[in-house]
């Protein structure tokens, strides 16, 4: 069939119903707008609730959890408790919505999109697209399953997909935060990880240019979970069967790999509904539709206007509640400080200022008092049992404690929000060094925030030498504390 | 399609190609520039701070022009595009439709229904959600993708 060339009228040319919900989503999703002028992550109570799409919680917009990213987590913690939280989430997400929330919810699937209208020559879906949407099902089964569960069996946290592969989470988590002012100290992390991860975005982001939706396609493990629910969802795209004649419109002109209409891959977009001759597609919640083919004289009911305000009221309110004054979700502040030996130097956790002192309760019994360590560098350690980087370095500083007994202290500083039984944790292993829970503010003393691994090393006066966040090497603990043992 | 359309958006996929190269070189090279031997006094251990914000600043203000140049034709390829006409679309084999019988899917929404609450509230008590949020108000610096 030879192709037709249409006449386009303005409203061509203004987005979409979908395109407008999809900003609206990508809105919700990432209402915590004054996190991208603080360059600090949300950390109300709003993330008890995973988002319905890939949106990395640690973007500094971000209001709810990854879904995607809790899954793994709640793999790697599944030794002490059922992941039935996420699981359930999921569940009721794709009994709802399934991959209705590609097409219509996800931030991801928004950015894909917009990448996508970029004018170049695209590549259509063949033999070799459909064979790669396969890809996402393997990526689900090794790096969202298998690698967390296979390092159970080592007591680390691995969340594979987010660490080796998540593009969302470069973008909005990493790049989102690495490109605030406040974060510059981070930039001391950038390592080969980060490196491979940006090649990866680029890759991606590059890939959406030329391909429809590439990663959501090929690569999203979300979109598998989801496309599982393609026969139950209740709110998708819909087939009538009677008024079906076959004629293959809806499949050619979808830019998805579907064999048909509501498919596993179908992302419910509706971009058929109108191609349909006979009008046998509709958006469906249930028995109710959504959007059916336009007839020629159907004009928009009062319902739809009232739904948009309705929906713009929401957003306004949602908005107001994550930026105004009130939503403080800082830290308490700690009341820690106490003066120390020379009282000329003032108190704080930066680099030549005297380390707050504090007193910690430790795990196995007894307390911690920093005071009790003048006179040996101090090396302080914060931690917690579902951080990866952190329970990798721990033995980095087993080894500093064995070597060095009598000059450094070291203290390790569980975060204060414990999600594993942390003694039982620690009976894993032989480490000497003394572990103790953030109950006195610790943490916010030494400017800690909500990124961890952080080493904080103190000079034999208690006087702060090194405060940075990252992964250490015993070689760079050795180099911190070295100079001041022969000065 | 005109000749002058399928120029342009030729031209576009290789500045895009182009840009996307620029972007990964400079990213493997700000990597590669701070990991050279003589920035470490050992393993893992940096005599100075290499990466600072004014270096990665003038680094990326050298390559703007280029993003500033891409970034203007996407825009008039753009304004091109919309004032081309669209084509309709080719239709396809497809298989035929299975038969739903509506009474089944009902039942096994309810049934998924019920296992997606139960599973939910099970979680909510045994301290799932609360996991969720621990993890959610934290940042793994590695699983983001820093160091």
């Amino acid at each position: 069939m030879d192709s037709v060339r249409t006449k386009r009228s303005i409203k061509d040319y203004l987005p979409t119903r979908r395109r407008l919900i999809q900003l609206y989503a990508a809105l919700l999703h990432n209402a915590n707008l004054k996190g991208y002028i603080s360059g600090q992550i949300f950390t109300g109570n709003t993330k008890y609730l995973c988002a319905p799409g890939l949106n990395c919680y640690s973007c500094p917009g971000a209001v709810g959890a990854c879904p995607l990213g809790a899954l793994q987590n709640a793999l790697a913690s599944s030794g002490s408790r059922t992941p039935s939280y996420v699981l359930g989430i999921l569940l009721l997400f794709g009994l709802i919505l399934g991959r209705t929330i590609c097409g219509y919810l996800c931030p991801f699937g928004l950015v894909q999109e917009l990448l996508h209208k970029i004018p170049t020559p695209k590549i259509k879906k063949n033999r070799v697209t459909h064979a790669l949407t396969y890809l996402k099902y393997v990526i689900l089964a090794v790096f969202v399953v298998a690698i967390p569960l296979w390092y159970i069996s080592q007591h680390i946290p691995m969340p594979g997909f987010c660490k080796y592969i998540c593009p969302a989470g470069t973008f909005g988590g990493a790049i989102g935060l690495l490109a605030n002012p406040a974060n510059e100290d981070k930039l001391s992390m950038l390592n080969i990880l980060f490196t491979r991860k940006f090649v990866i975005l680029a890759v991606v982001f590059a890939a959406c240019v030329f391909l429809y939706r590439p990663f959501c396609r090929f690569l999203c493990p979300l979109g598998a979970i989801y496309g599982f629910f393609a026969k139950v969802n209740v709110v998708g795209v819909k087939v009538e069967e009677t008024r079906c004649t076959r004629c293959g419109l809806c499949v050619g002109q979808c830019k998805m790999d579907i064999r048909r209409v509501g498919d596993h891959e179908c992302i419910h977009c509706g971009e058929c509904v109108d191609v349909c001759p006979t009008g046998a597609i509709a958006l469906r919640a249930g028995k109710r539709t959504l959007r059916e083919k336009k007839t020629e004289n159907a004009k928009p009911g009062a319902g739809r206007y009232v739904a948009w305000a309705l929906a713009l009221a929401v957003l306004i309110g949602v908005l107001v509640y994550f930026n105004g004054p009130w939503s403080g979700e800082e830290t308490a502040p700690t009341d820690a400080a106490a003066p120390a030996v020379d009282e000329s130097v003032p108190v704080g956790p930066e680099a030549g200022q005297r380390g707050p002192d504090f007193t910690a309760t430790l795990y196995g019994g007894g307390t911690f008092d920093l005071a009790d360590t003048r006179g040996r560098v101090t090396v302080i350690n914060f931690w917690a049992t579902w951080c990866t980087p952190c329970v990798n370095e721990l033995p980095y500083f087993e080894k500093l404690h064995q070597n060095y007994p009598d000059d450094v202290a070291v203290i390790a500083v569980h975060s204060d929000l414990v999600t594993d039984d942390v003694d039982a944790y620690l009976a894993n292993f032989d480490y000497t060094i003394p572990f103790a829970l953030d109950d006195s503010g610790v943490v916010a003393a030494y400017g800690g925030s909500t990124m961890l691994p952080q080493t904080i090393v103190l000079d034999q006066n208690g006087v702060v030498t090194y405060n940075q966040v990252g992964s250490v090497t015993y070689e760079v603990l050795e180099s911190l504390v070295t100079p001041l043992l022969e000065g | 399609m005109t000749k002058g359309l399928r120029v342009m958006r030729a031209a576009l996929a290789v500045m895009t190609v182009l840009v996307c190269l620029l972007l990964v070189w400079q990213a493997v090279d700000v990597y590669v520039t701070g990991n050279r031997p003589e920035n470490f006094s050992a393993p893992g251990v940096r005599v100075e701070q290499v990466y600072d914000r004014a270096d990665i600043a003038a680094r990326f203000g050298r390559i703007a022009p280029v993003i500033y140049v891409y970034i203007a034709a996407v825009a008039v390829g753009l304004v091109w595009q919309a004032a081309a006409g669209e084509k309709k679309p080719r239709p396809a084999a497809i298989p035929p439709a299975e038969a739903k019988p509506a009474r089944h899917l009902m039942a096994a929404r309810l049934v998924l229904l019920g296992a997606a609450t139960a599973l939910v509230v099970l979680g909510v008590a045994n301290g799932g959600a609360r996991d969720v949020l621990v993890k959610a108000v934290n940042i793994c610096t590695e699983c983001i993708g820093l160091g």
